[in-house]
């Protein structure tokens, strides 16, 4: 399948919700979802192309909101898909009851990015030590103001 | 001549602490496993967006000391890809040189290693010494025994000359033979069967669902390579395949590792007679154009993934960063549900887990009569080579 | 420390324990080399000992975390005198390149003392051997002469640092810093 065809089915699903989607090349997708609606969407990515593939998620600060971009491959398609948590709410639903792989993934974005993963089976803390000062989310720059959002590029 | 007792990886001392690997116990019977990481946690990613794309090579060439020149390779092909740089066809060859070369010294330690924690010193001896075939050649090629800097943006910085391709082809020739041998050891050897056997069971299925990847996620039968899954380099010009196993079990990984040594032989010396001359750096600008883009290969380890997100400067945004190891946590804890105490070192050491992050201090809780036991990696695996 | 060093001269083999603070492993994987048949360091009569208890050197490795900091230090006191630290690799020398960083605290010596340093990143099994044999050699004159007959074969300057001459390296470059 590739990256457009995919883009196209998941945009069939979700008419009218996705907030963005494009395609950077024959393989990569990037798909932009509200936050309230990432755990149904990853639902239907697990079940519509099996077995699917979580890579890894990344928490980006962009200034005004964390950016939480799920990485995965759903039949040979690289499908990233991003949900941007506005830093005044600073929460969204764990992936882990449709997609168990994300539970350490999800620890480290609370960990570093101080995000509430909502539900989330072991909350514990990841890389940083136990005597972190809490509130101290070392890959949040609460300093740097509205960013634009990155170009298309394919 | 004294005795040779041989720890692996860091010390620690049997005191109160947080515990790193804790174990509930029924009696010999393992219940539950945990982990907890964060020792050798560097600020690496962070880092990545107060220095230069440059800078960051070399910093992320030191995410890990085994895996380093995987490491450059995917931070280089994530920002070429950002940049729109091409790299010239004879740097990608020598980049498959490095990447296969790698990979045989990567596993050919683990397999060492191994054969340590089940007891089996002559193996350790015997694969570390043919080990040093391969470092020297990466030293030859690159100047340096580990963390060897062959990775630049927009191709490599050493060429190979037709002397060393020569040295390289006796290197390979040499290095597949003792393999053969080791594959042999590892399907006809009684002990080594014994220990491996059965041993750190996972289905494909329990490792898909745990996100598991590279030759842990093939030994349990799913033949998923990043090489041919996004293909990269000129994997697709030379005569290779994807290694898996049915047996999901220690031997099952061993076996794959063994048998992508000889694999990665093979490639070499076919790479050596189709890379064509010409350049091997292609420019690069100081400053990549905005964007994002995620890059995987397939390290050692399995999966390595790098997402870049740039602003149009000369630093990134940011750089996320995640090893193999850490997607085989999860499936690592499985491995040792539901088996012996004794064959806890061997089946957790069959993810091939980067060394710190990993052994440090083990704590068992026995749930039957409340008793805690605290030992250190070594005399864990001492525990189990007595059984 | 008179004890000890009785215990040296009487030709006891110096027991060495693998200490990793926070590493890449690429430095714990050249001690480990040190050790094996090519390089060799048994054979001047060094045994890799796996409890701290009972270690004379320590070969630590590593940047030292935050989150390991405490423990260095509770093996370092584990350990009786006399005891002596090599600090192995580059980032167990200063903790380049990770520090400065949120999480790091310096080389070895942001947690104990620190006797050798040898540098390289990864640390070459050749420096590593040097770096405890010149170690020994102020303690045990069989080191003493073998470091001799090494320097009068190889060129050792600057593979290894005291230190006394670690301290003179930082000067110069906090002078060049200026």
């Amino acid at each position: 399948m590739t990256a457009s065809e995919l883009v196209e089915q998941v945009q069939e699903q979700y008419r009218g919700e996705l907030i963005a989607a494009r395609t950077s090349s024959e393989v990569d997708a990037w798909i932009d979802v509200p936050p309230a609606d990432v755990q149904q969407i990853a639902g239907f990515i697990m079940d519509a192309w099996p077995p699917v593939h979580l890579s890894t998620i990344t928490g980006y600060d962009n200034g005004r909101e964390i950016e939480i971009l799920y990485h995965f491959v759903a039949d040979g398609v690289s499908l990233n898909l991003r949900a941007a948590v506005p830093k005044d709410v600073n929460r969204i639903d764990t992936i882990t009851p449709v997609v168990p792989a994300a539970v350490l993934y999800e620890r480290e974005i609370m960990d570093l990015l101080g995000v509430t993963m909502v539900g989330h089976p072991d909350p514990r803390r990841l890389s940083l030590p136990e005597d972190w000062p809490e509130g101290d989310y070392p890959l949040r720059r609460d300093d740097v103001e509205d960013e634009e959002g990155p170009e298309d590029n394919g | 001549m004294a005795k040779l007792s041989f720890p692996v990886g860091p010390q620690h001392p049997a005191l109160k602490e947080p515990e790193n690997l804790r174990f509930t116990v029924d009696g010999e019977l393992v219940v539950d496993a945990d982990i907890r990481i964060g020792y050798v946690h560097r600020s690496i990613e962070r880092s990545c967006s107060e220095r230069n794309y440059v800078q960051d090579m070399y910093l992320c060439e030191r995410v890990c000391g085994i895996c380093s020149n995987a490491h450059t390779l995917c931070y280089a092909h994530a920002c070429e890809t950002l940049a729109d740089v091409e790299v010239p066809e004879r740097a990608q060859y020598i980049r498959m040189l490095m990447h296969e070369f790698e990979r045989i010294h990567s596993h050919m330690l683990w397999l060492g290693v191994a054969g340590h924690e089940i007891g089996f010193e002559t193996l350790f001896m015997y694969v570390w010494r043919d080990r040093e075939i391969i470092q020297d050649i990466l030293e030859m090629v690159s100047g340096s025994r580990g963390h060897y800097a062959m990775t630049t943006l927009g191709g490599v910085r050493y060429d190979i000359t037709p002397e060393m391709a020569d040295r390289i082809r006796e290197g390979m020739m040499a290095l597949r033979q003792r393999s053969e041998r080791y594959a042999d050891i590892a399907t006809t050897e009684a002990t080594f069967l014994k220990r491996t056997s059965d041993v750190g069971v996972v289905s494909g299925e329990v490792c898909r669902n745990l996100g598991a990847v590279g030759p842990v996620l093939r030994a349990s039968g799913v033949a998923w390579d990043i090489r041919t899954a996004f293909p990269y380099l000129k994997y697709d010009t030379v005569a290779w395949q994807v290694r898996t196993s049915e047996l999901c079990d220690v031997l099952g990984r061993t076996l794959v590792r063994v048998l992508e040594v000889i694999d990665a032989c093979d490639i070499c010396l076919q790479v050596l007679d189709i890379m064509p001359e010409g350049d091997i750096q292609a420019r690069f600008p100081r400053k990549v154009p905005e964007g994002e883009v995620t890059a995987r290969v397939e390290a050692q380890r399995g999966e390595v993934i790098y997402y870049i997100r740039s602003d149009g400067s000369d630093v990134p945004a940011r750089v996320k960063i995640r090893t193999p190891t850490l997607a085989n946590l999860p499936v690592s804890l499985e491995m040792v549900r539901g088996g012996q105490v004794a064959d806890i070192p061997i089946a957790f050491a069959s993810i091939d887990p980067c060394f710190s992050c990993t052994d440090r201090m083990v704590v068992l809780d026995d749930a039957r009569t409340g008793d805690r036991r605290q030992m250190t990696w070594p005399e864990l695996v001492k525990l189990g080579r007595e059984r | 420390m008179l004890d000890g060093l009785v215990k040296w001269a009487r030709g006891k083999s110096p027991w060495v324990c693998h200490l990793n603070c926070g590493s890449c492993n690429g430095c714990d994987i050249e001690i480990v080399a040190a050790l094996m048949p090519r390089f060799d360091l048994e054979r001047f009569g060094v045994l890799l000992e796996g409890s701290p208890r009972h270690a004379d050197v320590f070969l630590a490795t590593g940047p030292v975390t935050r989150q390991i900091r405490d423990r260095v230090v509770r093996v370092y006191e584990q350990a009786a005198d006399p005891k002596f630290v090599v600090a192995v690799g580059t980032c167990g020398v200063s903790g380049s390149p990770f520090y400065p960083g949120y999480n790091v605290l310096g080389g070895v010596d942001a947690a104990i003392p620190v006797d050798m340093y040898v540098p390289g990143c990864p640390a070459r099994p050749d420096a590593i051997s040097y770096g405890v044999l010149r170690l020994l050699a102020t303690l045990d004159p069989k080191a003493e002469a073998l470091v001799k007959e090494i320097e009068e074969r190889y060129d050792t300057e600057g593979l290894v640092y005291t230190p006394e001459e670690m301290a003179q390296q930082r000067d110069q470059v906090e002078g060049a810093r200026g």
